[in-house]
């Protein structure tokens, strides 16, 4: 697997927390933290239940796994406001769908934990990454500081921004990538 | 305007369940490939949508109102949807040695939750749920189109697909978020 197939791999399959879940560096941060929690989960998960399970269980398995990753992904999003209270104004529905996230399952069935952590971590700091030049754009913060009053641009707030900001970062590493075959 | 036909339009384009809500987003890219058979496969994925979300609501119009309980009665409905489309020959097969069916899963669930947590009568909750789909299998088309159209461009090769498709989508959300007026 090259580079730009690796991107593509963690992209596409977090692209409803990428999108939904960078407003601001602390949503960003909040949503990184809980898929990494799901991820340790439903890795525990899936051997336990590929213990218990007749062998070849196949999508029986993967069903039963969904289903407690949502589970797991609701109770995040019902807990972490009441024990965490400032985290409550950064939470959208969205967490609660994370469990249902292709990126929180690849690479469950592998033994591999190394790579299983440093894939969800690069896909965290992605996030993260989306999350800051979202909020700095649109906002003019960073981390809720205001770094400038003009020149921000509402907009990427919202849906928009949702959609455009990890489009424009996407599209510049897969430049730097063509860049970088061409020199070579 | 009549309340009912604001809802009504407003589940179509000011609050699209794809372009806004953000729900379907994955489908689209997986799925919505060229314009001349995203017509009929648009519309085996709105038809199970709307059973699914049908299911769910006359569900949820039994039942107690608890978030967690609507959540798996959702998540089942949201899976009876998929097994249908699962018989129509969709969504067979992995994607990165996942069941492919994942990647229709936050719609199917999601876009129940929302209707159900929208501000509207029981009963008049049919016309967001009509709006939901509809703006489903327009979202499905014009990414179809916009896929094609990008696949034909005089363009380098990295430009193409992927990246180029996402930022095409917030145009269509920045154009949807004009029908706010509504």
């Amino acid at each position: 697997m090259n580079d730009k197939n690796m991107l593509e791999k963690i992209i596409l399959p977090g692209l409803l927390p990428l999108v939904a879940g960078t407003t601001s560096v602390a949503q960003a941060i909040i949503f990184a933290l809980s898929c990494i929690v799901l991820v340790v989960i439903v890795k525990i998960l899936y051997r336990v239940l590929s213990n218990i399970l007749p062998q070849e269980p196949g999508e029986i398995l993967w069903i039963i796994l969904l289903s407690l990753g949502l589970s797991f992904s609701f109770a995040i999003y019902i807990i972490l406001p009441e024990i965490l209270p400032f985290t409550g104004e950064h939470i959208n529905i969205y967490l609660m769908f994370l469990g249902l996230t292709p990126v929180i399952y690849i690479g469950s069935e592998s033994k591999n934990w190394g790579f299983r952590l440093a894939y969800i971590l690069a896909f965290a700091a992605l996030i993260v990454l989306t999350g800051t030049v979202r909020e700095f754009i649109g906002q003019g913060k960073i981390m809720g500081l205001s770094i400038i009053d003009s020149a921000v641009i509402p907009i990427i707030k919202g849906p928009v921004g949702g959609f455009m900001i990890p489009g424009l970062l996407w599209l510049l590493i897969e430049m730097v990538f063509a860049g970088e075959e061409a020199g070579q | 305007m009549n309340d009912i036909l604001t809802v009504f339009l407003n589940s179509i384009f000011a609050e699209n369940i794809v372009f806004i809500s953000f729900l379907g987003i994955l489908l689209l890219y997986k799925e919505a490939r060229g314009l001349r058979t995203s017509f009929k496969k648009g519309l085996k994925f709105s038809a199970a949508l709307l059973i699914s979300i049908l299911l769910g609501w006359v569900l949820a119009g039994w039942l107690p109102e608890n978030d967690f309980l609507l959540l798996w009665v959702f998540w089942l409905t949201g899976i009876i949807g998929i097994f249908v489309l699962y018989s129509w020959n969709e969504l067979r097969g992995s994607w990165l040695n996942l069941p492919r069916i994942i990647i229709a899963l936050p719609l199917f669930t999601g876009s129940q939750w929302i209707i159900q947590h929208q501000n509207v009568e029981y009963f008049e909750r049919i016309y967001p749920i009509l709006g939901t789909v509809i703006g489903f299998y327009l979202a499905f088309v014009l990414t179809a189109g916009v896929r094609e159209q990008i696949k034909i461009s005089e363009i380098p090769g990295y430009l193409k697909e992927k990246p180029l498709l996402l930022i095409a989508i917030s145009f269509f959300a920045l154009a949807l978020i004009g029908f706010n007026f509504l």
